[in-house]
């Protein structure tokens, strides 16, 4: 049980089997770890996804150049998702990643626009965005640190899922990161540790540490004792996914889009030369073929891949020497975009906490609290999408509220309804400004707001910020259209 | 808006409501009376204190003059882990996080390869302190200068009474007057009344019980019930006594461990205060009086007076219409200096929360329920730490506390720091990593491990790194003027009025 870990064996074929061993060879090269991925050659389970603006932080680590990833893989770049028919027909509300207006004398703006609405004067926060604004203008431009209003945003990235793995699984082989093929037939385990890994075609693979990308059945943290699942499927209805190639719209917006229809929700991201589409469902409401067909008539797109979805997550997500990583640990559909952040998050706290010897107990303890608080964190979220405001009529949108939610869920709606303040936790994968867009957007609206935030805002009249509003236009339209920006870089 | 006390939780609540609320949003009025003494805890404050203060407007210079206030860089502990130790609880950082990776990563590492320099020497508040040096934070962040917080030494009862003069300009009503009756709402049992020995009834909406440890109303008239954590902070009493000051003005205060609690020492501007808080089981009180006068640095300016409390936190702070601060809240003794922290934190999380004077949403009452709990729970489990990472043998009360078992949230904690000196930190409530690390490894846990991160460095140029940071604290600590002279300039305090009359 003694010995420092020297050889990491990760299992799995998608992006973040991918950018774990990138990054622990990266984080770890003053000792020249050892890092072998075992990829089975199995295609991606989806045809694109979008993400959050840290991936570039990660990116940036391991020393992926963004023009170069743009140029080889056709990403594009996103500002918001916008969500569509939520609320109803005709219903529609952008989540940008910036800020809402500027803060008043300490109180998040935000509360200002509850109080418009307390008032009787329901305003859009994306006019006071200029990343909601530019991204609805379909306008992109990098932020600035010139001004408060160029700096108020970030932007993430809409990947082609196989060009995207394909483009780290390089760059990792070129950190120095080997691989091996072939399927894991048995895991041995001894003394409730993984020793090796026998394949299909009979090779062994040692290792002092795994790490587990094999999907949501997680062929090696399965065979040891690790407390099963949490199922969120009485919270989260849906339990399939499509997504397929369609040709390109023109002039796409750096936006990801969301309709809301009878039995789940479509989606579409703008690629540089094409769009994915997809769709998220539940089979109980809708069978595979429908939503297939409805999906391609709705589209055009190819023929579709169909991805299954057991939402939840893993209780222990770091057992013995195994470590479970991104959707093996937490399966989520991917309305918050969150799901690769969740395998960045598991990666640098991997490297935080990376055993010291052969015991890593205490370090698993610590590993789980934090990586179970984040992926409640993401259920949340994704949750308020759902319950927090007014939402379609059907019997499908009547299932997505008939459990009671989960407490935290409900103490945070609790205090927003009551008073409308957020208070962020320890963990928490989304900011306070995150959840204002998806709550003041899909038009939940608090009872009262907090007497000393009505003193602070007393003063602020309409008037005052429409100069804001001009200033985020003019800068907005300033901007290069979105595609040209794109086109520009490659 | 009622609130019931006029000591240091009654005056700070009514000042920061006065500031942080319009006056036609609330009516505020203070009962207190002039029989009744306040119990001048706190005198020992945390950095905390100076947002506070700006919140609500008050001027740092006149307010330290006022109440005869020094300036406080941290707190000593003396003979904790063992008879002989002394370590200083920073209001700072230690050393610079360099390449992703926490400074005492890279201390532990050279430690562990047998290279010992003291910790002390990477934090400029502790040098500065054993200096008897200050100086005000730098501003520019890239600064050594700017890496530490400051906090006061201060007169309580003088704070309290400076903010009685805040406060009742900006419309705070004061009535002096006891409580004799409170009374109940028929129907749901909320508070409708207050009944005052001079006849008259003071009805309102929502009443804040500053009352101290009885809680008149949150326990002696809801019955609100108490949590104790005696099992794990064996003190229940406490002694205080004032006396001359001697020798230079440290600005820090002290917590020296004795043989059945431990003693503070908080230097002023014109006495210090001292105080010896202890278990009753483990000594009399008589026996701790005297041991505390025996230890005095200067002469006792009074005779020592008598505290008694039990350790622990009100099941609910917020109960029905009655929200407790202060001592009607909880009790947790003064080791870290958390007493008006943790009135201060009951102010601003409900001025942060209220949404209205008349009718509380039971969601609210909730919410601010949970996160005074955290509040005490987190400070409750560092003080712990003080009290169980001991090596000493010599007395009962240490036996005890060495040996008895602490909380699961503590325990892990102390594990995965003796671990590999990964600190547990946490977002919201008091103590950020380095008051941790100082705490830990004051007292004597030492990591066997570190952050493998920071080996990326070579030998050579981790000593270097050392080197060079332990060389910019000395000399910015150098360039510090002495504690006393700082403070004869910023903010000296008014000359004490001869008892003859005499004018200078």
């Amino acid at each position: 049980m003694t010995g420092s870990v020297d050889h990491v064996v990760i299992v799995g074929d998608d992006a973040s089997a991918w950018l774990a061993a990138a990054a622990l060879k990266q984080a770890f090269r003053h000792r020249a770890l050892d890092v072998l991925v075992v990829e089975s050659g199995a295609a991606p389970n989806r045809v694109g996804r979008w993400t959050l603006p840290s991936l570039r932080g990660l990116h940036a680590r391991l020393g992926i150049r963004e023009t170069d990833l743009l140029r080889r893989t056709d990403a594009t770049f996103k500002l918001a998702t916008e969500h569509c028919d939520w609320q109803g027909k005709g219903s529609r509300y952008l989540h940008a990643h910036g800020e809402i207006g500027t803060a008043l004398s300490g109180t998040p703006f935000y509360k200002y626009l509850v109080d418009r609405t307390l008032t009787g004067h329901t305003e859009d926060a994306a006019e006071y965005s200029l990343a909601a604004t530019a991204a609805r203008a379909g306008r992109f431009a990098r932020p600035m640190s010139t001004n408060d209003l160029t700096a108020s945003f970030t932007y993430a990235f809409h990947l082609h899922e196989a060009a995207y793995t394909a483009y780290v699984r390089e760059h990792a082989l070129k950190l120095g990161v080997r691989n091996a093929h072939g399927r894991v037939a048995h895991v041995q385990i001894s003394d409730a540790r993984i020793s090796s890994l026998q394949l299909e075609d009979g090779g062994m693979i040692d290792g002092e540490f795994f790490i587990d990308c094999s999907g949501v059945q997680g062929t090696l943290i399965d065979s040891l004792d690790d407390g099963g699942r949490e199922d969120w499927s009485s919270w989260l209805v849906n339990d399939r996914m499509l997504s397929a190639q369609a040709s390109a719209v023109a002039d796409p917006p750096a936006l990801t889009q969301t309709l809301a229809v009878d039995a789940g929700w479509l989606w579409q991201m703008p690629l540089a030369r094409s769009r994915v589409v997809g769709s998220v469902y539940s089979s109980a409401f809708s069978s595979d073929d429908n939503a297939a067909r409805s999906l391609i008539s709705a589209t055009g797109c190819a023929e579709p891949t169909l991805m299954k979805l057991q939402q939840g997550r893993r209780r222990c997500v770091w057992r013995g020497n195994c470590v479970a990583m991104g959707e093996t640990a937490v399966q989520i559909e991917p309305l918050a975009g969150a799901n690769l952040h969740v395998a960045e998050l598991g990666i640098g706290l991997l490297i935080e906490l990376f055993p010291l010897d052969g015991d890593s107990s205490l370090e698993a303890v610590e590993y789980n609290r934090i990586m179970g608080e984040f992926a409640d964190s993401l259920r949340d979220f994704t949750l308020a999408h759902y319950r927090a405001g007014r939402l379609r009529e059907g019997e499908y949108w009547h299932a997505t509220r008939q459990a009671a939610p989960p407490e935290r869920f409900a103490q945070r709606m609790d205090q927003f309804r009551a008073g409308a303040r957020l208070e962020m936790l320890d963990h928490e994968i989304f900011e306070e400004t995150d959840w204002a867009w998806v709550l003041l957007g899909s038009g939940c609206v608090p009872d009262a707001l907090e007497l000393h935030t009505r003193s602070t805002i007393a003063g602020a009249r309409p008037e005052t910020f429409a100069g804001l509003r001009t200033s985020i236009l003019r800068l907005a339209g300033s901007m290069p259209r979105h595609i040209d920006y794109v086109q520009h870089q490659r | 808006m009622v609130i019931v006390g006029g000591g240091t939780a009654g005056w700070m609540t009514a000042a920061a409501m006065a500031a942080a609320l319009k006056p036609e949003l609330r009516q505020i009025t203070l009962i207190e009376s002039s029989e009744i003494g306040t119990v001048g805890v706190g005198e020992a404050t945390l950095p905390h204190i100076r947002f506070f203060n700006r919140r609500i407007g008050i001027d740092e210079r006149e307010l330290m003059a006022k109440t005869h206030a020094t300036f406080k860089l941290g707190i000593e502990f003396v003979d904790w882990a063992r008879i002989g130790d002394s370590y200083i609880h920073p209001f700072g950082a230690f050393g610079k996080r360099t390449a992703g990776v926490a400074f005492h990563h890279y201390w532990l590492r050279q430690q562990q390869r047998g290279i010992d320099t003291p910790l002390e020497a990477y934090s400029l508040p502790i040098v500065a302190s054993r200096m008897n040096r200050f100086a005000l934070p730098a501003e520019d962040p890239r600064s050594v200068a700017s890496t530490f917080g400051y906090a006061f030494q201060f007169d309580a009862s003088l704070y309290a009474a400076y903010l009685r003069d805040f406060a009742i300009p900006r419309g705070v009503h004061r009535i002096d007057g006891k409580v004799i009756d409170v009374r109940l709402r028929g129907e749901d049992g909320w508070i409708e009344s207050l009944q005052l020995d001079s006849g008259a009834v003071v009805s309102g909406d929502l009443f804040i019980d500053c009352s101290g440890f009885r809680g008149l109303l949150i326990e002696q008239a809801l019955k609100t019930g108490y949590e104790e954590w005696t099992q794990w902070l064996p003190c229940d009493r406490a002694v205080a006594v004032p006396s001359e000051n001697v020798g230079a003005l440290t600005p820090y205060t002290r917590a020296t461990a004795r043989e059945a609690g431990w003693q503070w020492r908080i230097p002023l501007q014109h006495r210090t205060g001292n105080g010896y808080v202890y278990g009753s089981q483990f000594i009399s009180d008589d026996e701790a009086a005297q041991r505390l006068l025996s230890r005095l640095d200067g002469k006792a300016l009074a005779s020592p007076r008598f505290l008694r409390f039990v350790t622990g936190r009100r099941r609910k702070c917020w109960n029905r219409n009655c929200v407790a601060i202060g001592l009607a809240s909880g009790f947790l003794e003064p080791l870290e200096s958390t007493s008006i922290y943790l009135i201060q934190i009951a102010i601003t999380t409900l001025i942060d929360y209220l949404t209205d004077t008349r009718s509380f949403d039971p969601r609210i009452v909730a919410a601010f329920n949970r996160w005074m709990d955290m509040e005490y729970d987190r400070v409750r489990d560092f003080l712990i730490l003080h009290y169980h990472a001991t090596e000493r043998a010599d007395a009962p009360i240490w036996n005890y506390c060495r040996n008895m078992s602490i909380p699961d949230s503590l325990a892990y904690k102390m594990e995965l720091f003796r671990r590999r000196g990964r600190v547990v930190t946490y977002k919201d409530g008091l103590f950020l990593e380095a008051s941790w690390l100082a705490v830990y490894l004051g007292q004597r846990i030492m990591p066997r491990g570190h952050d493998p991160l920071a080996d990326a460095m070579s030998d050579a140029d981790l000593d270097r790194l050392l080197q060079s940071m332990r060389e910019d604290v000395w000399s910015a600590a150098t360039a510090m003027p002495e504690h006393q002279s700082f403070l004869d300039e910023y903010c000296p305090a008014p000359r004490e009025p001869r008892a003859s009359g005499a004018t200078a």
